[in-house]
């Protein structure tokens, strides 16, 4: 019985013409959390959230590709940037239009950037700008603003 | 025994799902036939293609407006691509993007309450919006907008074509209000080099490129004036009629220069 569901399911996604990119319910999600490592020193771990269908381009991708992803932080004396914002492994694969290898996420992926805490009850204000595509479709380049609270 | 009929049963689907893609395939060739064959005059299609060269996505929805191009006897279909500016930054940039074109999008996402934008979104008679590259929804609803009946109220001429200068004129006998004119310098053929990555030197091409975009108040009739960018191409000027609280494009016609 469970086999006809599938070549029905199958048949059904087929004549509907499947679409796994619509953008209503394709929308990445973040969440920004304080990891405190030391009395005076933290990770800030930004965790986006993607959609089934979805892909986030990664860091480090060409400025020669219209790709744009990066993190800003606003400078305050509560804290200090340590290094730069950090990725795990991304996938890669070569778009074909313009022939540029490209990195992205799929699922689930969490950004960290590692700080020195110089101020209580300091804030951590930034914004992320990131560019998510579908097969079918891709979206404009968004800007996601942050603000954290430094608890001593 | 079973195992054997459950291999058959696997071994059947995958040859299933092709058999349908291939009758679809067969079906969408057939639409797209059809529609550039169709002499009927009835009415209209003017189709709208939101697309960028810095787009992953777009390829697809590019070569099937080009499939639409090619060998098109039908009078009635209207292509225009226009190329958004929001791809564009630091090192690269698509040269027949523009600000105004993106606007023209926003004005699309208003009028169809939509909550963003994306490419390639393909907009039809300005009433029916879809995703550039799905050929079966395309071909169909483009081939609704044909079989619908509308006046003709519109018509164009050349007045002037020297060199690179061109003023054409409009006259049209709508009595709608809320209507604005709507007049686009359409480029028929170009082809971008690529200059950075593997596909360095290669080609892009595309079709039915919006180079310039006037709009006005619809009058019984108005000139209007282009500066051809280059010479040496192959243009047409599209001249549509729209309604400016809802978007519906109301008569369309054109003229090759």
């Amino acid at each position: 019985m469970y086999r006809l569901a599938i070549l029905m399911m199958s048949l059904l996604m087929l004549f509907r013409g499947y679409t796994k990119g619509q953008t209503s319910s394709g929308q990445i999600s973040w969440e920004c959390i304080l990891k405190k490592t030391s009395s005076d020193e933290g990770e800030i771990l930004i965790k986006a959230k993607i959609p089934a269908g979805w892909h986030l381009y990664a860091l480090g991708n060409s400025p020669n590709s219209p790709i744009r992803m990066n993190f800003k932080f606003t400078a305050n004396k509560s804290y200090e940037l340590i290094g730069a914002v950090s990725q795990p492994k991304p996938l890669s694969k070569l778009e074909k239009q313009l022939g540029i290898p490209v990195t992205y996420f799929e699922d689930e992926v969490t950004f960290g950037q590692k700080i020195k805490i110089k101020g209580k009850n300091g804030l951590v204000k930034g914004t992320i700008q990131f560019m998510q595509c579908s097969d079918e479709i891709c979206v404009p380049p968004q800007d996601f603003g942050f603000s954290l609270k430094l608890r001593p | 025994m079973k195992t054997l009929k459950d291999i058959l049963y696997i071994l059947s689907l995958p040859l299933i799902i092709t058999m349908i893609m291939t009758v679809k395939g067969f079906a969408d060739d057939h639409r797209l036939a059809d529609i550039k064959a169709d002499k009927s005059d009835k009415s209209f299609a003017v189709v709208e293609l939101f697309t960028s060269e810095g787009c992953w996505s777009c390829p697809p929805a590019d070569e099937l407006i080009a499939k639409l191009q090619k060998d098109n006897q039908n009078k009635k279909l209207f292509i225009m691509a226009f190329h958004v500016d929001y791809w564009d930054h630091q090192g690269w940039k698509d040269r027949f993007s523009k600000a105004e074109f993106t606007e023209r999008q926003r004005q699309y996402a208003s009028w169809m309450k939509l909550h963003t934008l994306y490419t390639p979104q393909l907009v039809i008679n300005g009433k029916t919006e879809m995703v550039g590259s799905e050929t079966s929804k395309v071909l169909s609803g483009i081939q609704s907008a044909i079989q619908e009946n509308h006046p003709e109220n519109l018509a164009i001429k050349i007045d002037r074509n020297e060199g690179r200068h061109v003023q054409v004129s409009y006259s049209s006998s709508s009595s709608s209000r809320h209507s604005t004119i709507l007049m686009v310098l359409v480029q028929k053929q170009a082809s971008s080099q690529v200059t950075a990555g593997e596909n360095a030197g290669k080609s892009l091409s595309h079709v039915q490129i919006v180079r310039q975009l006037q709009r006005r108040i619809l009058k019984a009739k108005d000139s209007f004036s282009f500066n051809l960018p280059d010479a040496d191409k192959d243009y047409e000027i599209i001249v549509f009629e729209q309604n400016q609280q809802s978007g519906e494009i109301i008569d369309a016609t054109s003229i090759s220069l």
